[in-house]
């Protein structure tokens, strides 16, 4: 294929898996700096994202990190889970959050939060907040996600006191931003984060993060759904579906691109009930829409939701994936892996946890341009 | 008696090579750069296609007549894409460059889609043979490179 135009060159390299493109480092020197330009990553995300098939599953266990070869099309129900070795991430232990391919994960006994790309090993260790570190002893809970208007990624920490249970205190939150690489503080939240024990994060929805939490109104306190913009950091409420009992367990999700909640109803040697509910258009409490599945295994709890609309079960040794559209499920054997902990999805991408520090980066068809003065002799 | 596809204007279009090539206008207007000329009124003596040779002129007007056809199914069509893109180096590259040229987003985007297929996961020295790139590192800088991302390649 001699000369072929740079901006072609772009576009087939836009189509590769991120191992190839890492490999591909190596063919030249403006092969490299344009498979490590940010502009190409853009390209090469947008590409990934129109094909939700591109998933990855991401597992956790014993202080390891394993990715899985998880073909929701194979027909073999067994899955190959591979270690990935990322030297400065030691002992991860929770998952806390996924977008555009990146993960905040917190590793180490002082659960220090790590960035990180499990498509190109890259990672980098956030700076400790500096806000509510004294008062908010371990209490924190988390988000991660972007801020398209000003291309930034950023992490959401939100501190509490949680010594008196009958006091509900409110979250000291701060904001980092990786392009500036540091802390800052906004608005106190005005909702009640302490709801349960696990502190799940923060889910990515439509550029905000989303919890369960409690609303103090008057003498009432209300569960509520509190949804940070990452835009303009304002906290804001969403309605949730109207239920009869506290839903300090329930599990806030995203299920084809709409926000839902699950419910546990009843538990017997059968298996157990969840009811799903899944708002069809954000934002509109009468949007909620009720439906019921069975999970067979009573050990089953879930684990996470794959952007093709299933609910990703653990059972054991192996995920159960339940698909509501179809009301079906299959089990997933998967090899190599010691014991399923916790799990979480990301996609394939070479956006990199290493190069927003605001430094001005050549647009890829300029670097192309100066690749097409570049070819061998033939 | 309505313009059906049966009774569309011809166009001739003229390869690089001399050839010239019959083809019902609703098919040739796939082509982005023959839609314009036709809109502008420039499309009466033969088209002059001085980039494409009568060969790939003949597969891309192929392509074009079977993506005209409206009673194609959308399975049909990717089947018979798949078949196709069948074909070797050569005649890909110059697929792409036609589809560059006569602005065919659809078939360019297949026939991307094909050569990325085709290098996923290759070596680096086989790509620089099929793409024709000087390898411009040292062979320092080209080890510590292979040793940042070693992981790549096992």
């Amino acid at each position: 294929m001699p000369s072929l135009p740079p901006e072609i060159i772009v576009d087939i390299l836009s189509r590769l898996p991120v191992k190839s493109l890492c490999r591909f480092r190596c063919v030249s020197k403006p092969w490299r700096t344009l498979i490590s330009d940010p502009h190409f990553s853009k390209m090469h995300l947008t590409r990934t994202q129109n094909h939700p098939h591109n998933e990855r599953l991401l597992l956790m266990a014993d202080d390891s990190l394993y990715t899985v070869e998880y073909n929701e099309s194979s027909s073999e129900n067994v899955a190959i889970a591979v270690e990935l070795d990322i030297p400065c991430v030691k002992s991860p232990n929770a998952i806390l959050g996924s977008c555009d391919g990146l993960l905040l994960v917190a590793a180490g006994l002082a659960d220090t939060c790590f960035l990180l790309n499990p498509s190109t090993r890259e990672s980098i260790e956030l700076p400790n907040s500096p806000f509510g570190a004294e008062s908010c002893d371990n209490f924190s809970i988390y988000g991660f996600g972007y801020d398209s208007s000003i291309d930034d990624y950023k992490v959401v920490k939100i501190c509490f006191d949680d010594d008196d249970e009958a006091v509900c205190s409110k979250g000291i939150v701060s904001v980092y931003s990786l392009r500036a690489n540091s802390w800052r503080r906004i608005e106190d939240s005005p909702f009640c984060h302490s709801v349960n024990d696990l502190s799940p994060p923060g889910v990515l929805l439509n550029g905000a993060l989303h919890w369960l939490v409690w609303s103090h109104r008057g003498s009432d306190i209300l569960g509520v759904i509190a949804c940070l913009d990452l835009v303009d950091e304002k906290f804001r409420d969403v309605p949730p579906p109207n239920l009869d009992e506290s839903f300090a367990q329930h599990t806030l999700g995203v299920l084809g691109g709409c926000l839902y909640m699950l419910v546990s109803t009843t538990f017997d040697c059968d298996g157990c009930d969840y009811d799903v509910f899944v708002m069809k258009e954000y934002g509109v409490r009468e949007s909620w829409t009720k439906f019921t599945i069975t999970v067979p295994q009573i050990i089953a709890e879930p684990l996470c939701f794959p952007k093709n609309g299933e609910i990703m079960w653990k059972n054991g040794e192996q995920i159960t994936l339940y698909n509501p559209d179809e009301d079906t499920s299959r089990d997933v054997a998967i090899h190599g892996f010691p014991n399923l902990y916790e799990a979480g999805m990301h996609v394939e991408s070479l956006v990199s946890p290493n190069n927003s520090n605001g430094i001005d980066t050549i647009a890829a068809s300029q670097i192309l341009a100066r690749m097409g003065t570049q070819p061998k002799e033939a | 008696m309505s313009l059906s596809p049966s009774t569309s204007k011809m166009l001739s279009l003229k390869s690089s090579d001399g050839k010239v090539l019959e083809v019902e206008e609703h098919v040739a207007v796939l082509c982005e750069t023959i839609k314009s000329l036709v809109e502008d009124g420039c499309a009466d003596s033969p088209i002059p296609l001085a980039n494409v040779d009568g060969a790939t002129l003949g597969n891309v007007m192929e392509w074009c007549k079977k993506h005209a056809d409206q009673k194609a199914s959308a399975d049909d069509l990717e089947d018979w894409d798949a078949e196709f893109v069948e074909r070797d180096q050569g005649e890909l590259y110059h697929l792409i460059m036609a589809a560059n040229y006569l602005n065919i987003k659809g078939l360019l985007d297949l026939i991307c889609q094909k050569v990325a297929d085709m290098i996923k996961g290759k070596h680096p020295e086989k790509i620089r043979e099929i793409f024709n790139i000087e390898n411009d590192f040292t062979p320092e800088q080209q080890e510590q490179i292979r040793k940042d991302n070693s992981w790549a390649f096992e």
